[in-house]
């Protein structure tokens, strides 16, 4: 069926969360049998695979692990690709989803993104490249 | 030492979230995705896939704590998961190949205690 234009399209990566970067990094680049694609320095790694989808790891910054760091949990991180970041956003708040921030997006070198949580306690983001 | 060939991971077949209510998990994705699952499995496991191709999934658990696993695409399951075994890879099951309708499966954990899943579509 045809997907909303103004809904989720797709997915741009998935993140786990780690506590040591240089293991985790050392563990999937043996696991995917690549080096990573892009790392970002005591931050994360990222590796985009052959069919082109991006898998990446994330040591969460001491500023986000009092407030973020609790409901993040390990494994949970799916970036929903959207097309306008601000009206998802506000759209899925008016239905009640809990965003990290009120839902502030916040800006990286290649994207902007807010972090919010499921009706299970899944951590999810709406992410937009720029 | 990095794998080639056939036991090599070449993608992302699927990433999955745990749930515990599925009806009020399929609600609240149905309105977060702005559209309907595409595949259910039984009761406890349903699909979305976007027109890019990427799938998300929800799996109902009965002993649930919320995470998620992505399934690493591999050719040949049985000898990717025997080269991450020598290397000292954990596997549940000690490495188990588990068979579904549709794929076969085995269940590995991370340097961090993350899940994943290497993953071979039938």
């Amino acid at each position: 069926m045809a997907v909303s234009q103004t809904r989720v399209q797709g997915v741009d990566a998935i993140y786990y969360r780690v506590e040591d970067l240089d293991r985790a990094i050392r563990f999937y680049t043996d696991l995917l049998g690549m080096e990573p694609t892009v790392t970002f320095a005591n931050f994360g790694a990222e590796w985009t695979l052959p069919n082109g989808e991006s898998f990446g790891i994330m040591k969460l910054p001491e500023r986000m692990q009092e407030t973020f760091g609790r409901y993040w949990r390990g494994s949970s991180g799916v970036m929903f690709a959207v097309r306008d970041l601000d009206a998802e956003v506000a759209a899925a708040k008016a239905r009640g989803v809990r965003f990290h921030d009120e839902g502030k997006p916040q800006e990286t070198p290649v994207c902007h993104m807010v972090f919010g949580e499921d009706s299970e306690g899944n951590t999810f983001a709406l992410h937009k490249r720029k | 030492m990095a794998t080639a060939g056939a036991t090599k991971v070449k993608g992302m077949d699927a990433s999955y979230y745990t749930v515990k209510d599925m009806a009020r998990a399929t609600k609240f994705y149905n309105e977060l995705l702005g559209m309907e699952p595409t595949t259910t499995f039984g009761e406890s496991v349903v699909e979305y896939t976007f027109p890019s191709g990427e799938t998300f999934g929800l799996f109902q658990s009965e002993n649930h704590a919320p995470r998620g696993g992505i399934l690493f695409a591999v050719d040949d399951l049985h000898k990717a998961v025997a080269e991450h075994k020598t290397r000292g890879v954990k596997f549940r099951n000690d490495g188990d190949v588990m068979d579904s309708p549709v794929c076969h499966m085995a269940f590995g954990e991370d340097s961090e205690g993350n899940d994943f899943i290497l993953h071979q579509r039938k």
